[in-house]
């Protein structure tokens, strides 16, 4: 292990070689800190108390950060600050040669003048609105001046996907790339993009921390990721947003002033965003124990299926997709295939893979692809988007699923509800005020 | 409401009748309903009566068979409370890898039961013991996390105080050819003792067969054994 890889990190004794343990002592602190009836963990600044974290033999560990190694009472953190010490560039990093469309463009302006200021900054572009590329011109900056930057998201997924569109966007930086699931060691670079649980490992190391999707889970309502967030910038450094589905709490923050915005209410396209139909149907649990598909919802899933166009079947909870299916297979024609799909299912790429190949029609699925994944010309329902695990910020990003491709900007999206609820009814709102702002661009 | 200790989700708890009826008191579970489904519960009719596998017949399996062509006059009769699945893999690499003590509450009731409802009173509970390094970086022995209101005695000790390699690192192959790693530490010698050893998980048998060994030279007249996994 070289010197430069503790820059601007934090890291546990046990991950750091035993020779330069004994070269940099004085630069180690505790890695617990016990109080009175409670213990801090100092890598994810989280409190437990003590008989949830006692172990017998005395000492006491952290439960709450303990899938990046266990953090003890007798472990100690090192860190060396960060130098920034990277080879100037010459020229420009960015090889990318598309084009930015003029919204689009605006937008990008915009990022790329809030970096010269430290704090928060919120970009809040739609579903589909491009977001990877308006940011560009903005790390080309960022990297020119020297300055550290990180790409973080709440989603393995989205890290995935985001690291060989920057690898062919900037060819001469070596960013890396870190998660859990992760082969790659870690190495010293000017560009790192990895899980908002890694920044738990770093300490005033970033100028420019940019994540992506953070309404996602566990980003959102997770103190402890917040804080790493923080804490991984540099105090004058600059915290940026992005999302297509800010929650409430950003919201309120931008009412209040407290935090800078900018908006791409339009999509790459130039259409509107589908708004979903709400539709109320109360017993439709109760038919489906009947093994029967209510009467509306049969009409218009067999008129997708004429029409030819897959569709997603959103529903709340992991025990209600096989029987859904079930129902679903029995009471559709025998031409249209269809699967489940769950997080934790071993064959989910394969599934939506399949599906963008046209072998399945449809997928029965959890919230797991809310988010993060696109198929042109899709139709969604939702089966019980009263239900708690669909909040608002998962509805619209659920609807946001729909119209993503040139060819049909338009799509169904459907709403099954038994029950009034403020969830169902502020996703149809936002994403009408969304249209609103969009048509108004439009007309200039 | 608490949340599962494996998938972090809210459980949700529904009372039923046959709790109604236990009169015992409410327990909070830890893990959801979902993640439980997960560990492959061993019934008692189809297993190996030598180790405690299950399987289609009642007869003892190969490996078993081979401790007895290896010599051994009584096998350990091992009875285990779940199958060693996916999901028990990626329990003990929590538990005992990560060191994640919280999770000894997943199994902690159930296992103390079924240890102490599977032989009558006149037995001597003995834990395989953990090395002295492990001990400290660990904090904890696994097994002893895994009981609770359970009398053990300590009657086994590693010969050395050096860490010895883990059996879970080696192939099966390794395993075999571990020698015998034990002392016998108790005060009196075992006159006629009943004893049941108790560990985590049986995988070739070679750790518990040691240990039957040692308590036997001390003594002991009978020794069997439990897990958790098989």
């Amino acid at each position: 292990m070289e010197l430069n890889e503790l820059y601007g990190r934090l890291l546990l004794d046990t991950e750091v070689p035993a020779d330069l343990k004994k070269e940099l002592i004085k630069n180690s602190r505790p890695a617990l800190i016990q109080h009175e009836n409670y213990i801090e963990c100092q890598r994810c600044l989280s409190k437990t108390l003590k008989n949830k974290a006692r172990l017998p033999n005395g000492a006491y560990y952290c439960p709450k950060c303990i899938l990046l190694g266990r953090v003890a009472s007798n472990n100690k953190l090192y860190h060396l600050p960060e130098k920034n010490l990277f080879s100037s560039l010459e020229c420009s990093p960015l090889v990318w040669q598309g084009k930015l469309s003029l919204f689009q463009q605006q937008c990008s302006d915009q990022l790329r003048k809030a970096v010269d200021r430290s704090g928060e900054y919120l970009m809040w572009a739609v579903t589909g609105a491009g977001k990877t590329e308006m940011l560009f011109p903005t790390l080309e900056k960022v990297l020119l001046q020297r300055k550290r930057v990180c790409l973080a998201s709440p989603r393995v997924d989205v890290c995935n996907e985001l690291y060989p569109r920057i690898c062919t966007a900037f060819t001469a930086i070596d960013p890396v790339l870190l998660h859990g699931h992760s082969k790659k060691s870690y190495h010293y670079s000017q560009l790192t993009i990895c899980t908002t649980h890694q920044l738990l490992r770093f300490l005033g190391a970033f100028d420019l921390l940019i994540i992506d999707e953070v309404d996602a889970f566990p980003f959102t309502n997770n103190e402890m990721l917040k804080q790493a967030a923080r804490r991984a910038l540099k105090p004058n450094g600059t915290l940026i947003f992005l999302t297509a589905t800010p929650t409430q709490e950003l919201l309120g923050k931008i009412e209040r002033h407290q935090l800078a915005a900018s908006y791409l209410p339009l999509r790459f396209h130039r259409h509107l965003l589908p708004v979903p139909q709400v539709w109320f149907c109360g017993r439709w649990q109760d038919k489906m124990y009947c093994q029967k598909l209510p009467v509306k919802l049969k009409s218009e899933l067999n008129r997708w299926i004429d029409e030819g166009f897959p569709f997603l079947v959103f529903v709340s909870r992991l025990e209600l997709l096989a029987p859904v299916l079930r129902v679903l297979e029995a009471n559709l024609p025998a031409k249209a295939k269809g699967d489940s799909v769950f997080s934790a299912d071993p064959k989910r790429i394969n599934k939506v893979q399949e599906m963008r190949d046209h072998k399945l029609n449809y997928l029965v699925t959890t919230t797991i692809l809310e988010r993060g994944v696109t198929f042109p010309s899709l139709n969604v329902m939702v089966l019980g988007a009263d239900e708690k695990t669909f909040s608002t910020t998962a509805l619209v990003q659920i609807a946001g699923r729909a119209g993503r491709s040139q060819k049909r900007p338009n799509g169904d999206v459907i709403f099954v509800c038994t029950d009034q609820v403020k969830n169902v009814r502020k996703a149809v709102k936002q994403i009408r005020e969304l249209n609103k702002k969009g048509k108004r661009l439009l007309n200039g | 409401m608490d949340k599962c200790l494996i998938c972090g989700r809210e459980i949700k708890v529904a009372l039923d009748l046959k709790w109604l009826f236990s009169l015992q008191p409410f327990k909070e579970p830890v893990i959801c309903h979902n993640c439980e489904k997960n560990f492959k519960a061993i019934s008692d009719k189809q297993t190996c009566p030598g180790c405690g596998r299950l399987q289609d017949d009642q007869l003892p399996c190969k490996d078993c068979q081979r401790w007895s062509k290896m010599g051994e006059a009584a096998l350990l009769g091992n009875r285990a409370l779940y199958v060693y699945n996916e999901a028990m893999k990626s329990y003990m690499q929590r538990y005992k890898f990560n060191g994640d003590y919280q999770w000894r509450l997943i199994f902690q009731d159930k296992f103390s039961q079924f240890v102490t409802k599977s032989y009558c009173k006149n037995v001597l509970y003995v834990l395989i013991p953990v090395d002295q390094i492990t001990y400290k970086t660990r904090g904890f022995n696994q097994v002893s996390g895994l009981l609770q209101n359970v009398k053990v005695s300590n009657l086994l000790a590693f010969k050395t105080t050096k860490a010895h390699i883990k059996q879970s690192t080696k192939t099966r192959q390794a395993r075999m050819e571990t020698a015998q790693p034990f002392k016998y530490c108790g005060k009196k010698r075992l006159t006629g003792q009943k004893v049941i050893l108790i560990d985590d998980i049986y995988t070739t048998g070679r750790t518990l067969y040691h240990a039957k060994h040692v308590l036997q030279q001390n003594g002991a007249s009978q020794v069997r054994s439990l897990t958790l996994a098989r």
